[in-house]
């Protein structure tokens, strides 16, 4: 511990070797240039592509893959976002539904590990038992579902954000634990849940698994289930990508879908409340 | 009702899962437990190596930003990490399935589990960042005051202070990334697609893949007889991923998610 600090006779002694600093910084060196190295490598040999990628009438363009990623996030997300802050609200304090919330909370980590792959795997074998076809809208719905578990934490975060005092200051003037949830917490963490919403927007529109398995991207004749005649952005990359072919077209549309996320979540970010920016400056 | 039926997906992924795996069984589709077996080595050597190295990386970059690094280094830093962490996993798929395709490199199965390891980490390596961030927040300041009353420089307390008040987060983090890392399908389905399409022309062994990125990868054919043959081996990564949240928990109290 430190207190062995106290135990050094000279200055020299309690100034840490430069070892570990030097593999701390290594760890985090080595993270920038991975994010330096993706870039650059999607820059290098995407942007030859960028006239192509953004032609309409070109088999690689993006703007049919912009359209089919649009259609999916506004299936996906008012489901989403409902449900998970319904539920938020019920987990945000004990005393409104007592044990289940608190066992909802302990659940919440246990449902939100299961991987997508699964989820949308099992969603997949449903429907195909009950003689559904794979297709995009029913790819939405599974890529709502598997959302919830994100949505209801990251409102449940918002909910509950420092929130200790003013339940208590609430509740002593009288308010019951409902009107607390509803009148107090909810308003309060509007800028938050916003931001909530913006995150799992961007897990949809990166959503690349879950909505192949489920709409059957690899299939045989696989667009004729696509109601726009494309998959989503990610979707299109991944099915493409591990072709030598077309690649650098294929680097350009990741590159698209790489920034149009950094642009959303930064909304995100920058929606967050100042306070919370504050918190995090750390 | 809305938080019965969130709670409610991981029991009903498992009903229809192990209704599906019955039903394959009961119908006789063929199930080859030598390909299974193989992929669940892939995956458990994958996802150790990933959570290791991952984990590694991440709390190492946590504690230079958070404890050690000048204020605008952190600021850089922390966006830049943030980048990495928003980049899609198509993104990280589509550089590593480059790499295999338009370099030399021969994707025997050394080559594709090295390049598939490097991606599960750094992917992984981003996530415990945040959380190792999170974790690093939560401790009282007093720790750090104290360490530094007593002549600790910034390592020393990052070091000999923070370090070890931090190792059952550090431990619950190892547990999520592990989860994190038997799941991951999209990047590691690329990679072993593009090793598969280049050993064809090089008429090389690879890997076939893992538990996961087989699923995608047979999933998004859309065939029921071969979809409902891979149920046993989702079931197989259900439990696998459910059972190591549960041993995280044991083992540490806590396994921090999202």
């Amino acid at each position: 511990m430190a207190i062995d600090a106290i135990a050094a006779k000279g200055t020299s002694q309690r100034v840490a070797p430069p070892l570990p600093a030097a593999l701390f910084g290594a760890c985090a060196g080595v993270l920038c240039v991975s994010v330096v190295a993706i870039v650059g490598w999607l820059i290098l040999i995407g942007v030859p592509n960028a006239v192509r990628v953004f032609n309409p009438h070109d088999p690689a363009g993006v703007l049919a893959p912009l359209i089919a990623t649009a259609y999916v996030t506004i299936l996906a997300l008012p489901p989403a976002a409902i449900v998970g802050v319904f539920a938020a609200m019920a987990a945000a304090d004990v005393r409104v539904f007592g044990s289940v919330a608190r066992a909802m909370r302990n659940a919440l980590t246990l449902v939100g590990s299961v991987p997508t792959v699964i989820v949308a795997f099992a969603a997949l074998l449903a429907a195909l038992s009950f003689g559904w076809h794979p297709s995009l809208t029913g790819a939405a719905l599974a890529v709502s579902i598997i959302n919830m578990p994100l949505m209801t934490a990251l409102s449940l975060g918002a909910l509950t954000y420092r929130a200790a005092a003013i339940r208590e200051a609430t509740t002593a003037l009288g308010a019951s634990p409902m009107y607390v949830v509803v009148r107090v917490l909810l308003p309060r963490a509007y800028p938050r849940l916003r931001g909530a919403l913006i995150l799992v927007a961007t897990q949809i529109v990166g959503a690349a698994a879950a909505i192949a398995i489920v709409a059957g991207a690899q299939a045989p004749g696989g667009h004729g289930s696509a109601p726009i005649g494309a998959w989503p952005l990610a979707v299109e990359v991944l099915t493409r990508g591990s072709a030598a072919s077309g690649y650098g077209a294929t680097a350009a549309a990741a590159l698209v879908l790489t920034i149009l996320i950094w642009v959303l979540q930064g909304v995100a970010q920058l929606r967050a409340s100042a306070e919370s920016a504050a918190q995090e400056d750390r | 009702m809305c938080a019965v039926a969130v709670v409610a997906i991981a029991p009903l992924v498992f009903l229809v899962l192990l209704a599906s795996a019955t039903a394959a069984l009961a119908r006789g589709i063929h199930f080859a437990w030598d390909t299974f077996s193989m992929l669940a080595a892939a995956t458990v050597a994958l996802g150790l190596v990933g959570a290791t190295l991952g984990t590694a990386l991440g709390v190492g970059a946590a504690l230079y930003v958070v404890e050690i690094a000048a204020p605008s280094t952190r600021q850089t830093i922390k966006a830049l990490v943030g980048a990495l962490h928003a980049v899609p996993a198509v993104g990280y798929g589509i550089v590593a399935a480059g790499v295999i395709l338009l370099t030399p490199l021969l994707p025997n199965p050394l080559v594709t589990f090295a390049i598939a390891a490097i991606v599960l980490s750094i992917m992984i390596a981003s996530v415990v960042f945040v959380q190792m961030r999170r974790a690093l927040r939560a401790l009282p300041d007093h720790l750090r005051e104290v360490a530094g009353a007593a002549g600790a420089d910034p390592v020393n307390v990052a070091v000999r202070a923070v370090l070890p008040a931090a190792q059952r987060s550090i431990a619950g983090i190892w547990w999520s990334a592990f989860a994190l890392a038997l799941g991951e399908a999209t990047a590691l389905a690329m990679v072993f697609s593009a090793a598969q399409a280049k050993s064809v022309a090089a008429s090389a062994v690879v890997l076939p893949g893992t538990l996961a990125s087989i699923l995608l990868q047979v999933g998004a054919m859309g065939r029921s007889t071969e979809s409902l043959g891979l149920a046993p081996a989702a079931l197989v990564l259900f439990a696998m991923t459910i059972a190591s949240v549960i041993l995280g928990r044991r083992a540490v109290g806590h396994v921090p998610w999202p």
